[in-house]
């Protein structure tokens, strides 16, 4: 019988923006998404998204329909395709904690509370948080103390999920 | 009329009932269920790969980049990073 895969990850809007789109993108970013998304596919981890996760990509592809670079049409197969992928190969999940409580934690590690919902997911499901947003990894990257807590890695050094010697 | 079967049932083994050993069919095979399941999973990742280079072509036509518009709504509203570049 086949291996069930144990590994979770948590992956964000960032990296999924990746995966619809490769020109005006950082390359190497561009390749490293795509290997991820190639490893989901291929059954290599279990995915879980929190349930923001379809408001953040419907909120950009949003704006690129507003300043009218994409037609609403173009907008709706993806954000279908973003939902059948998700429902195949991920697992949408509601907050970890209640609204009290996910609000502490935020301000207790000085992230946005979107952020903190990502976070509080991975460290729920005892995964890496994947992401492009370099700026929520350094942020993370500077809080020794989480690091013990909750996993993050920057879909840069994919597959590495250690803390690189240099932060990028 | 009994409808003919379009197979015959697998003897997997035997069970003893009342003192008599009987065949134990089974009638699910498991390792060719696996294996059509791995092929409708290939045949799903496939057409799924094929809508999503349709998208990307799509995307790609348009100038600009979708990460860093993501990343531009989210620093609007995160607090700390300004911070950071003082």
């Amino acid at each position: 019988m086949m291996d069930v895969p144990r590994i979770w990850i948590v992956t964000d809007a960032s990296v999924s923006a990746l995966w619809v789109k490769v020109k005006g993108e950082d390359p190497h970013l561009a390749r490293k998404a795509r290997q991820l998304y190639r490893d989901i596919v291929e059954g290599k981890y279990h995915v879980a998204l929190p349930f923001h996760w379809r408001l953040e990509v419907a909120g950009v592809i949003r704006s690129f329909v507003a300043a009218r670079k994409l037609s609403l049409l173009e907008a709706r197969r993806a954000m279908h395709w973003l939902a059948k992928f998700a429902q195949d190969y991920c697992v949408v999940c509601e907050p970890t904690l209640n609204w009290d409580e996910t609000v502490t934690v935020a301000d207790a590690w000085g992230f946005h509370l979107y952020d903190t919902l990502y976070l509080l997911l991975a460290q729920r499901v005892g995964g890496v948080f994947w992401t492009a947003d370099l700026r929520l990894y350094r942020h993370w990257y500077s809080r020794k103390d989480l690091h013990d807590q909750v996993a993050v890695a920057w879909i840069g050094y994919y597959p590495q999920i250690g803390i690189p010697l240099m932060p990028p | 009329m009994a409808r003919k079967r379009s197979r015959k049932p697998k003897i997997v083994g035997t069970m003893v009932v009342d003192g008599k050993e009987i065949p134990v069919i089974g009638w699910l095979d498991l390792e060719k269920m696996h294996r059509n399941w791995l092929k409708q999973q290939r045949k799903k990742a496939k057409e799924l790969e094929r809508e999503r280079r349709e998208i990307e072509k799509a995307f790609n036509k348009v100038e600009g980049s979708l990460l860093e518009e993501l990343l531009r709504m989210r620093d609007a509203l995160r607090w700390w990073w300004k911070d950071d570049e003082q």
